[in-house]
């Protein structure tokens, strides 16, 4: 069976390099994205089977940027989404893990960028599990 | 009659809807803030309210919606994984007077609806609890 791939949605690069570098080196595929309209033109031409996304994507100064949740709520049907940020805040996780309208949440897990990897993992592979 | 009172009677009517079964767990009645909420939802549902240990007992009843003060329980979250295949149907509502992330996120994965701070105010509390109520149970959850 062909190796898990991810759709990695951070406008950061040099943070998106280095946890894909870390991804590919546990054994998943990754394709990176830095814009919700990068990630859709990729979803339409990809198989994806989680998709892990930063809050901020258009303005990390912004802490009202929330484009990343949005998207999150726009793609949940297409692969389960993790919400990774260096943001955490209580809105923020009701916006993300509370069931919509049709009872389930945009998010399957909601990560800090602190926590480090071994949580970050751990997401996607309870995420793979779903 | 104009349109405005006939609302006015129907949300009476769906307030006053014998079927609203609340449960209100955690609680203390010596707490200031449980009388106030106890006192808010009274207007909403029928409320019966019960101590953190007493939570396994619950399988008599089918509730609409359960209020976890998470300020009153050991931990919100694995009581509300103890809950969650108890009552399949209910709207789950955690309380707290400190939120964290962390904590709300626990509490959400496990089968929480919402998770807000405490409010004191009766209307504040009343709103929050009615949109909990139309809301659809979570069918999401994290195994342990």
């Amino acid at each position: 069976m062909a190796d898990p791939t991810i759709l990695f949605v951070d406008n950061t690069s040099t943070f998106l390099e280095v946890r894909s570098e870390y991804l590919k080196r546990e054994g998943y595929q990754v394709i990176q994205a830095h814009s919700p309209a990068e990630a859709h033109i990729l979803l339409a031409k990809h198989h994806v089977d989680v998709i892990v996304l930063d809050i901020r994507l258009l303005d990390d100064d912004d802490e009202k940027d929330i484009s990343g949740i949005s998207l999150a709520k726009e793609v949940s049907k297409i692969a389960p989404t993790i919400i990774l940020t260096a943001y955490p805040s209580p809105d923020a996780v009701r916006e993300a893990l509370r069931p919509q309208l049709d009872g389930l949440p945009a998010s399957v897990d909601f990560i800090s960028k602190a926590e480090g990897t071994e949580s970050f993992l751990r997401a996607i592979v309870h995420a793979l599990g779903k | 009659m104009d349109a405005n009172s006939l609302t006015v009677q129907i949300e009476k009517r769906i307030e006053m809807k014998p079927q609203t079964h609340i449960l209100l767990v955690g609680y203390r009645a010596e707490e200031g803030w449980n009388r106030i909420l106890a006192e808010a939802v009274k207007t909403i549902g029928k409320v019966r309210s019960i101590r953190e240990n007493e939570v396994d007992l619950i399988t008599h009843a089918s509730y609409d919606l359960i209020i976890v003060d998470a300020s009153l329980v050991s931990e919100a979250a694995p009581l509300i994984r103890r809950i969650r295949p108890l009552q399949p149907r209910a709207r789950i509502l955690v309380v707290t007077a400190s939120p964290a992330w962390q904590m709300a996120r626990e509490a959400l994965k496990a089968g929480a609806n919402d998770y807000i701070s405490k409010l004191y105010d009766k209307r504040e509390l009343q709103a929050a609890v009615k949109s909990t109520l139309a809301q659809p149970p979570a069918r999401f959850h994290f195994p342990d």
